[in-house]
């Protein structure tokens, strides 16, 4: 054999051809190519391919010795047409708000792509009724890119037929074309009972913040009324399960659930679900795992593990981790494994000398016990929990602690922060100070974690929740965490105004209408290097901050109801699309 | 075809076609071909949708690229996929690269990959990771031993 060297400059033209061609990769698992890639991919590898979107089948490869093969197919698009509730074909402006239209309407598939026109909407729709993928319910808007006649309105309803409901998106693009589209578009539910039209020009037209310059391209809050009013008019609108909001204000709330026992980190996300812990007072007392579906907060699964108490959980694939003290004052922590598919306890092990009050972390730098308080964190065996490692911090004790990029970060009580690197055999940590400015986390008394997915403008922020002594007591913040590993906070390592400034912080939850917040928010300044507060929420009931996670598109906060009783609520919201600070 | 929508498309158009390779490349190389592909696609659909930034972006890759690492969080228990070698084609490449590829850590096989197969330099790789160079080179580093180790390279 050649060179290592020799063979990877040989093998990146093997993976350049698998990767180019929009392909069919042969994996042990079949599954849909989702239409997102399509037309991404299509997009980027210029228009050619767009009329061929949704081309059919899957190619295999003929050779048998190996399963994993990939078929360059350059010319087609191979795909399993997934099956959709909803149909929606449009032009560029559908296709900037098609992560907004996803997550509004359950069951869409968005077919949007560059450039098209009503004329070629008719065979998009032929080629889905071909594959017997064309739902009952069918959205088209078109018309940003030239005017329409009757004839092509009429082939659209002739190709899809008169049992399905065809709703047409009355267009706002102020050139030439519009009223024609409008007038068009308005004309045909008077030739074809079935076909309705969405006033997307009525509702939107004096709204210019929700368009880009053009006057046609939306922004991200147009791109959300946009989904929502399509939502509305097709009678898809998700049902709201909002109970009561903390605060007065248009907080962009999934769901708020009242669990009156929650241990402090009650929250973990596996086998896509997100898991609520609580204690069961049956005979013998046990842990309640509760299952709920990310968006809608339904509960799907509950599963009792056969231990009496539990501080934290931790989630990581399909395995949700339990870990709480046995009888009080004995220090000792249970830990079990949970496989959340097979709804089975993997094993329960007890470590004896172990505080009991310990977050766990599950990730790929394995499986951690970090003491509350204590100076040392435990290494467990994901295979049966016996204590594989420790480590020991000299200069405070552990306060809470995440995982980032394979790597355990650790709170410590003196406000630094302790990276662990379990990769290469020997576990050693290094201690990082935060230098950036006010407020001071140096006062940080405990952390919890936030790994949030596509926070701002900046999805890649990941995010670290700190509390703080005293009453003020919890802000967000987002750092750049490539840079957060490097060495330390510097000022510098902030780059941007993007780059921060998300706060949770202070006494109750606020929000507005892109981002939800506790009171007492901090912006970063990007020129000062500093965090200076921005609002304060004076009169607010005091709300305890206790945990957080973040899983897909949602953010669940658990916080202490400002009753005075300390009863823990949880929040559901919307992970903001935008930031509110630039 | 109007004029206005017809611009933003075409700069897109271009923007896509020039970096969706290079883009594509440090993700298949971070993720294996199956969420690599993935990423690419959710990471493009982003840039479209926040097309205003983008374009003025001056490491648009790099930006991208942490871009599809967070959108790669949906796929995450999918396995890391490589392409088999097409033995007759290429008899110079050991079979069994593809799984000792897949079974090294994502910097390491993203180092590895773009520095060696796709001949990136250490501060173009560096960019699109968004680490610095000497964090490419230890990963660089320890990706060949154990490349080499997998492969039991001592006859090369």
């Amino acid at each position: 054999m050649p060179e290592l060297e020799l063979q990877l400059r040989a093998y990146g033209s093997v993976l350049d051809r698998a990767g180019a061609g929009v392909t069919d990769v042969v994996d042990a698992m079949p599954r849909r190519l989702r239409p997102s890639y399509v037309v991404a991919i299509a997009a980027a590898i210029v228009v050619a391919l767009v009329t061929s979107a949704i081309a059919i089948g899957a190619t295999r490869s003929s050779d048998g010795r190996t399963p994993r093969i990939v078929t360059p197919t350059p010319t087609t698009v191979a795909t399993v047409v997934p099956r959709a509730r909803v149909l929606m074909v449009g032009d560029s402006v559908m296709l900037g708000a098609k992560v907004a239209l996803e997550s509004a309407i359950p069951g869409v598939v968005v077919d949007a792509v560059l450039s098209r026109q009503f004329s070629q909407a008719d065979q998009v729709l032929e080629q889905y009724k071909n594959l017997d993928a064309l739902p009952d319910t069918v959205v088209i808007a078109l018309g940003t890119n030239g005017s329409v006649t009757a004839d092509a309105l009429d082939a659209i309803m002739r190709a899809v037929g008169p049992q399905r409901r065809v709703y047409f998106v009355a267009v706002r693009v102020p050139r030439a074309w519009e009223s024609e589209v409008n007038a068009a578009v308005r004309a045909t539910p008077s030739r074809w009972p079935n076909a309705h039209v969405i006033e997307w020009h009525d509702y939107a037209n004096a709204r210019d913040e929700w368009f880009v310059l053009d006057g046609f391209h939306l922004t991200t809050a147009g791109q959300r009324a946009y989904a929502l009013l399509i939502a509305e008019s097709i009678g898809r609108l998700p049902a709201s399960t909002t109970t009561t909001v903390p605060a007065a204000s248009a907080l962009d709330v999934v769901n708020v659930i009242d669990e009156p026992a929650l241990p402090p980190a009650p929250l973990a996300a596996a086998g896509g679900k997100v898991w609520i812990a609580t204690e069961s007072s049956a005979n013998p007392p046990s842990v309640h795992l509760e299952g709920r579906d990310p968006s809608s907060t339904k509960v799907f699964d509950t599963i009792d593990v056969p231990q009496a108490a539990v501080f934290s959980i931790a989630g990581d694939g399909d395995t949700v981790w339990v870990a709480g003290g046995g009888d009080g004052g004995v220090p000792e922590t249970t830990v079990s494994k949970v496989d959340v598919r097979t709804k089975s306890v993997v094993f329960t092990k007890t470590l004896t000398g172990t505080p009991c009050s310990c977050p766990i972390v599950v990730g790929t730098a394995g499986v951690w016990l970090v003491g509350n308080g204590s100076t040392e964190a435990l290494h467990l065996s994901p295979r049966d929990g016996h204590v594989i490692g420790r480590v020991h911090f000299t200069n405070a004790g552990a306060t809470g602690a995440m995982e980032v990029r394979e790597r355990l970060v650790v709170g410590l009580d003196d406000g630094s922060i302790a990276i662990v690197d379990p990769s290469g055999g020997r576990i050693e940590h290094t201690i990082a100070r935060p230098t950036i400015g006010d407020p001071p986390v140096e006062q940080v008394s405990a952390m919890s974690a936030v790994d949030i997915p596509a926070i701002g403008s900046d999805p890649a922020i990941d995010g670290i929740v700190m509390r703080r002594g005293g009453s003020e007591s919890v802000f967000f913040a987002p750092w750049q965490l490539g840079d957060l590993l490097s060495s330390d906070f510097s000022p510098a390592t902030v780059t941007s105004a993007r780059s921060l400034v998300w706060a949770l912080g202070g006494d109750r939850l606020q929000v507005n209408s892109t981002h939800a917040v506790v009171s007492n928010e901090f912006a970063y300044d990007a020129q000062l290097h500093r965090f200076d507060r921005v609002a304060r929420g004076a009169e607010s009931p005091a709300l305890g901050f206790r945990d957080a996670i973040a899983v897909d598109n949602t953010i669940w906060v658990v916080y202490d109801a400002g009753d005075g009783t300390g009863t823990p609520s949880i929040v559901v919201v919307n992970a903001p699309e935008t930031f509110p600070f630039r | 075809m109007s004029e206005a929508a017809g611009s933003t498309d075409e700069r897109f158009s271009r923007f896509a076609s020039d970096v969706e390779p290079r883009l594509r490349r440090a993700l298949v190389a971070f993720y294996g071909l199956e969420v690599g592909r993935e990423a690419t696609a959710d990471a493009l659909e982003v840039a479209w949708a926040r097309w205003d930034e983008v374009e003025g972006m001056a490491n648009p890759i790099g930006y991208l690229f942490r871009v599809g690492q967070s959108r790669s969080r949906r796929y995450r228990r999918r396995t890391v996929v490589f392409p088999v070698v097409p033995e007759a084609e290429l008899p110079d490449i050991d079979p069994r690269l593809p799984r000792a590829l897949a079974g090294l850590s994502h910097q390491q096989r993203a180092a590895v990959l773009l520095v060696h197969a796709h001949g990136w330099t250490l501060a173009e790789t560096a960019d699109a990771l968004g680490c610095g160079v000497s964090t490419v080179r230890n990963h660089l580093d320890r990706g060949m031993r154990r490349l080499r180790a997998a492969l039991g390279d001592d006859d090369a």
